[in-house]
């Protein structure tokens, strides 16, 4: 018994000995060269798709498998790769491989030829008003609140606006007041000789409305409040802050003085006083300090005569955001953009979406922590789009492998990371001058169709289970060889 | 000066040494948990690479035990329906036999053919190494039950047992080593069980432990030594000589014992060093098998499977739960340790270390049959198993000591020494960290990859290579199926066809098992001895048998 288990034990030594260093290097990418009789050092191509399943073409020969697949031991070179599939554009791209290398494109989205769009709700709108990063958006068919409708596009149900206060229904609007991440919406209504200044909760069942026009004397430059605190509104008129307590009704004129910037977020209340200096309070304590110690910060702000909107975004990023320049901190190295920025969004990634009215650009996040925003031309914007006309909303599509956007009135949608020339399509026509909303964990664009004035909503992405795309990726990270 | 088997009371050097060897495999199985962890975010791209080696040698593992095991279970089969008592007489006439150049016999099935021939190997074995046996009518067996909390319908089995067997049972001491500690009903049992059974015996006798003797723990081994002392005064008087006596500890619960004394008698006269040697059957888990949850039921059988393969690897094999050994080497070495929990291994490294590294284990190809360890309920049977394998894993205490040994002693070979501690080592840090890196560290190295791993090829070689592993796993996992599906008691449960069905799909559970039921309460015992944290010797429930 002694003596088997010996031999045994040495043929099985003898197997890994070879086996281990084989595998390993087989893992690194080396192979044998069938033709050659030589080792080679390969690299790979991961291809994942949206539909799965898609037929995939190296150069032009017909690889076994559809994606999500990946293709293992690639000679050096560039390839190119086509997906087909059934009822969608093809994808072509091509890859340069390197060896040892992995070129992943692990959320390729396939362009349908033609786009699923569905009737939500007949009948002609006027507007569609987005609030943003919440579960509604509001329709207008008219002016007036008995036009307003409040659309809860998780449960995809509509409500009116007015649920209670009914004598509001005749009274006509004409500005709202939005804050991102807040249901709160404030609309000033009324004819000019009566003003009102309506501050709205919106629920899924319509909106809780307060009237609160005695605290605002004059019709201010803007309005914002915390969304985390959203009973304290701020009005902002030339060089002054006031503040009003919408639960109290108590009224705090001249809250802060010489401001040349604000924001609001976070539970307290961001200025830029007359030196420049980013000052920082609890909302409610009037503790100004400076919020962030950056002598660059306050060189950049002092540059232009702006008036800049303080955004804090994600994480430690604020974003300044001025007519002529905006400049975005995140705790290190301010970085100045020479343009007027529209827009600025954050993803899940840390990555910021900025966009101008003809310019789509990406600021990533390097691999340790810090948002690349020194100057050194080190994490500069990364320009993918600059051919638009008039871009007013932007929005990640796709976990952030795609952006969505309007320009005017036309959607289309974009790789945000592209290799080589960007992959645009076209995805629809909006009502001229109404917003859309996209809502990314459904995947599903809301807009007023062009024509009609309808609400359709339009499948981008639709969404899969997270235990699907987990058991996709699995599974094709684990198939086998070419 | 002779060695103190004692992780107590130690000082000075010996203290020290101890403890840092207490402190070792505690320390290497977190170093290594810890150590992959860190490396898994620190340097995905590293810990992949490892992780391959290391899935690659475990499979590679996997596979070397499975050949064993079936090897194992061939042999079993084979000494199936053996008639020990048939080849004790042949033993006993070792010398006719031999000269009679072995018969030919008329033998129908390859099993008997092959383990006539193994039988005619060790005969001839015997007669070369000249030390011929003592004729079978001389020995005597001295079988030492320990109870405490068991009643007689638990002990009882196993008597009858013996009493049945083929072993003439008036050579044969047995003693009920009763703890002092024990319930009234219990000792009422005993003695009635003394009543009933003594007439068939050289003797019965019921020796009670006095509780808290100076210089024990509350452990099985302080109990069984305290019996074995008085059975030598036993022999002693009446004359008979200890190289004759053959001791065997079973837990109370252990039965299938009617052929196992002529199993142990025939393996004792034809092993030349035979006063050297302990003699260590197979231990299953039959008793109660049905009666157990499924994961009680798997995590058994895969300890049977353990010990099986250990059985194809003598030189190192180590005493594990019943077993047998020389009576004579046993007072030699100072009987079991009265400190120790882990009694059933710790007599071996005893031995081992006493006669510098001239004692051995031998396996016999018979089955011996315990209890599972089962609670009131599924939560509390969980709970029983997890604190009986904890106890098993406290085995590593016997490192330290074996360790501290190896040290200081200098009468054992140097390579004798570096393997039976490397072996040791590997036992109780893989059985403590395998599991976890199989689970759950392989899977970091893909989940915390740095964009260095992502893009490179490794990243997408990663989750194939597991995939086509796990797949060849499988097939040690069909392996275990089928064996375990024929080692079972053709018992109420064996008949009932669903179960049996359902039996083939517990296996697939056995990874959760493992990691929860037996690397778990592994890293905890191992966690405590590097602590210094105390452990309890706990009683495990025993049930009484329906039949």
């Amino acid at each position: 018994m002694e003596m088997i288990r010996r031999v045994v034990f040495y043929i099985f030594f003898a197997v890994y000995i070879i086996l281990c260093p084989l595998l390993i290097l087989n893992s690194l990418g080396y192979i044998v060269y069938p033709f050659k009789e030589k080792l080679v050092h390969t690299g790979v191509i991961h291809l994942s798709s949206w539909p799965s399943g898609a037929q995939v073409f190296i150069e032009k020969s017909h690889y076994a498998e559809t994606t999500p697949t990946t293709i293992r031991d690639l000679v050096p070179g560039e390839y190119s790769i086509r997906l087909e599939l059934k009822g969608y554009h093809s994808w072509t791209q091509k890859v340069l491989v390197q060896d040892g290398k992995a070129a992943a494109f692990d959320k390729i989205l396939l362009i349908p030829n033609d786009w699923n769009s569905k009737l939500l709700k007949s009948g002609s709108f006027k507007d569609l008003m987005p609030l943003p990063e919440t579960d509604y958006f509001l329709l207008a068919r008219g002016d007036q609140f008995k036009d307003l409708s409040v659309y809860d596009w998780k449960k995809e149900t509509a409500q009116p606006f007015l649920n209670i206060e009914r004598d509001l229904a005749g009274l006509r609007f004409s500005s709202f007041f939005f804050r991102e991440e807040s249901a709160a919406v404030l609309v000033l209504a009324g004819p000019l000789w009566d003003r009102k200044y309506l501050y709205a909760q919106v629920t899924g069942k319509g909106a809780e409305v307060r009237d609160i026009s005695k605290l605002i004397p004059e019709r201010p430059l803007t309005l914002q409040w915390d969304p985390e605190n959203p009973d304290n509104v701020f009005a902002l008129y030339e060089g002054h802050v006031d503040r009003l307590d919408t639960v109290t009704s108590a009224f705090y004129p001249k809250y802060v003085e010489g401001v040349r910037g604000w924001g609001i977020a976070r539970d307290q209340i961001y200025i830029i006083d007359e030196n420049n200096n980013v000052l920082a309070s609890p909302i409610g304590k009037k503790d100004f300090k400076p919020a962030f110690e950056s002598p660059e910060l306050v060189d950049m702000l002092s540059r232009e005569k702006d008036f800049y909107e303080i955004k804090p975004v994600a994480g430690n990023v604020v974003v300044f955001l001025g007519s002529h320049s905006s400049v975005i901190f995140a705790g290190r190295q301010p970085y100045l953009i020479n343009e007027e920025l529209v827009g600025v969004k954050p993803d899940s990634d840390g990555r910021l979406l900025v966009w101008t009215e003809k310019s789509i650009g990406i600021l990533d996040r390097s691999d340790q922590d810090e948002l690349k925003v020194s100057g050194g031309g080190f994490g500069k914007v990364r320009w993918v789009f600059g051919q638009g006309k008039d871009i007013r909303q932007c929005f990640w599509a796709h976990d952030g492998s795609h952006v969505v956007f309007r320009d005017g009135n036309n959607i289309f949608i974009l790789e945000s990371e592209p290799r080589g020339a960007a992959h645009l399509e076209p995805v629809t026509v909006s009502k001229e001058n109404a917003s859309v909303v996209y809502a990314e964990t459904k995947g599903v664009l809301y807009y007023l169709g062009a024509q009609d004035g309808k609400l359709y909503a339009l499948d981008i992405v639709p969404r899969k289970s997270v235990a699907q795309v987990l058991l996709m990726e699995e599974s094709a990270l684990g198939k086998g060889d070419q | 000066m002779a060695f103190i088997y004692s992780r107590n009371n130690l000082i000075g050097r010996q203290k020290a040494l101890g403890r840092f060897f207490e402190i070792l495999p505690g320390a290497l199985s977190w170093l290594l948990l810890i150590g992959m962890f860190i490396l898994s975010f620190k340097a995905s791209f590293i810990a992949a690479l490892i992780m391959i080696a290391f899935i690659l040698y475990w499979v590679m593992r996997l596979f070397y035990m499975n050949i064993f095991l079936i090897i194992s279970y061939v042999r079993l089969a084979v000494e199936a329906r053996t008639d020990w008592m048939e080849r004790i007489r042949d033993v006993d006439n070792v010398e006719a036999f031999c000269r009679s150049s072995f018969p030919a016999e008329r033998v129908s099935s390859w099993r008997e053919r092959r383990s006539r021939s193994i039988h005619r190997g060790l005969l001839t074995g015997l007669m070369k190494s000249g030390c011929l046996p003592p004729k079978s009518s001389e020995i005597c067996h001295l079988v030492i039950i320990p109870v405490i909390k068991e009643c007689r319908a638990v002990v009882e089995p196993g008597i009858r047992g013996i009493v049945e067997g083929g072993f003439p049972a008036k050579q044969v001491l047995l003693v009920i080593a009763l703890e002092d500690a024990a319930s009234d009903s219990v000792k009422d049992d005993m003695r009635a069980l003394a009543a009933a059974y003594k007439a068939y015996f050289l003797d019965l006798v019921i020796i009670t432990h006095p509780c808290d003797l100076p210089g024990e723990a509350r452990v099985k081994g302080a109990n069984c030594t305290y019996a074995a002392k008085k059975a030598a005064e036993f022999f002693t008087v009446r004359g008979m000589a200890l190289k004759n006596i053959v001791v065997s500890c079973f837990d109370a619960d252990t039965s299938s014992l009617s052929d196992y004394l002529s199993c142990l008698t025939y393996h004792y006269l034809i092993t030349p060093d035979r006063n050297r040697s302990s003699y260590q059957p197979i231990p299953v888990y039959h008793n109660n098998i049905w009666e157990a949850p499924s994961f009680a039921r798997v995590m058994e059988i895969g300890t049977s499977f353990f010990q099986m393969i250990e059985s194809t690897n003598p030189c190192k094999l180590v005493t594990f739960s019943s077993h047998s050994m020389s009576f004579s080497a046993l007072v030699e070495i100072g009987y079991w340790p009265v400190d120790m929990i882990s009694d059933d291994s710790a007599v071996f490294w005893k031995a081992l270390i006493h006669y510098k590294g001239q004692y051995r284990v031998v396996p016999m190809y018979t089955t011996l049959s315990m209890d599972i360890a089962i609670g009131q309920g599924w939560w509390k049977t969980m709970v029983s198993i997890y604190k009986q394998k904890r106890r098993w894993a406290w085995g590593v205490e016997n490192f330290a000591v074996v360790a501290r040994a190896f040290f200081e002693q200098s009468g054992i070979p140097l390579a004798q020494r570096i393997v039976y501690i490397t072996k040791l080592l590997d036992t109780f840090v893989s059985w403590a960290t395998w599991s976890f890196l199989l689970a759950i560290i392989s899977w970091l190295p893909t989940i915390f990859a740095s964009r260095e791993f992502t893009t490179s090829t490794a990243y997408y070689a990663l989750p194939r290579i597991k995939g086509t592993i796990f797949g060849l796993a499988s097939i040690g996992v069909i392996v275990c199926m089928v064996l375990s599906y024929s080692l079972l008691p053709r018992e109420a449960g064996w008949r009932h066809l669903g179960r049996r069905i359902l039996h083939l799909f517990e296996w697939l559970f056995m990874p959760a098992f493992i990691l929860g039921l037996s690397a778990f309460p592994a890293l905890d015992a191992q966690t405590r001895l590097m602590m210094g944290w105390p452990m309890v010797f706990q009683v495990t429930e025993k049930s009484a048998r329906k039949k």
